[in-house]
């Protein structure tokens, strides 16, 4: 995701990491992997509630990433797993039709 | 017998009579002492059979012409008479008797109704405690009946949902916003604020990736 920022960047977006680790490993993943975009720590897990992806069984977020557009509203999805999660490709193709 | 002996006797009157009165025609106006006689010997036998035509006496003094025609036409019209009678006040005492009766039992039935029909409106509108009047007020029941349909309009008028508009009010795949601590400086980060700024890419993750 980092290796594409600047793509992503340069489509009008913006990417929010959403963590429900605590929050010495969220800054684990800052302070070692040099991410330029902001991850948020979400400890009481109501909004990864809200989006649907709470695993219930471990208590942490079911690997998902959303596209919203400048309207707020949820143009594309897709929840994976640890080991499979959303392919930057897409991502930049549904930036590419939003913009 | 009887009778056919008086029809004999009835007879015999009339021919003498019929006798008496051709000899005073052939004979002239004065009768003469002989022709009185037979005459008087004819006139017994009518005396004697005086009590069915005794109502003939005049027969002697009055002209012969009257005289014979009755005869005949009292005898068979007595025995007509008779049986006209008989059945005549048979007949017609039941004929009156029963068409008076049907006139006046219709009559008063009718009037009877006519009177009850006349009374119970009457009577039904101002007084409920006459009979006919449950009738009447049967039917302004179901009158009212039709009423308990308009009470179907309330619930038509429930009808108007008001909850339609709060339906799509909510509008579906818009993002929930939130507003998150940034892990790096602990800055809060909300998504609102790239609304009409910025497309987001939301990603939820796990660890380290």
């Amino acid at each position: 995701m980092q290796g594409d920022y600047e793509t992503i960047s340069g489509l009008n977006a913006e990417i929010l990491a959403i963590s429900v680790d605590d929050l010495s490993g969220a800054s684990y993943v800052v302070q070692n992997l040099g991410v330029d975009f902001p991850i948020l720590y979400n400890q009481v897990k109501d909004v990864v509630k809200q989006y649907g992806v709470y695993n219930s069984s471990n208590g942490f977020a079911i690997p998902s990433v959303f596209v919203i557009d400048t309207d707020g509203v949820i143009r594309w999805g897709f929840s994976g797993s640890t080991s499979h999660r959303a392919d930057n490709n897409d991502i930049i193709a549904q930036l590419k039709e939003l913009s | 017998m009887e009778l056919t002996d008086k029809l004999r006797q009835v007879a015999l009157a009339v021919v003498a009579l019929l006798t008496v009165v051709a000899v005073a025609a052939c004979g002239g106006e004065p009768a003469s002492p002989a022709t009185e006689r037979p005459a008087a010997t004819a006139a017994q036998p009518v005396t004697s059979s005086g009590q069915i035509g005794g109502t003939q006496p005049p027969v002697a003094g009055p002209a012969p012409t009257d005289t014979p025609q009755p005869p005949p036409t009292l005898v068979e019209p007595t025995s007509t008479a008779q049986h006209l009678g008989t059945s005549g006040k048979e007949e017609g005492a039941p004929a009156t008797g029963v068409s008076p009766i049907a006139i006046p039992t219709e009559n008063p039935a009718p009037t009877q109704p006519s009177l009850g029909t006349t009374e119970s409106p009457a009577t039904s509108t101002p007084v409920s405690p006459s009979t006919p009047t449950p009738q009447p007020a049967a039917t302004p029941t179901p009158t009212p009946q039709p009423a308990a349909t308009p009470t179907l309009e309330p619930t038509a008028t429930a009808a108007p949902e008001p909850a339609p508009p709060e339906k799509p009010a909510p509008p579906e795949n818009l993002a929930h916003l939130f507003t998150l601590p940034s892990a790096l400086d602990g800055r809060p980060v909300s998504l609102e604020s790239y609304r009409g700024n910025k497309n987001v890419v939301l990603v939820f993750y796990r660890g380290f990736w």
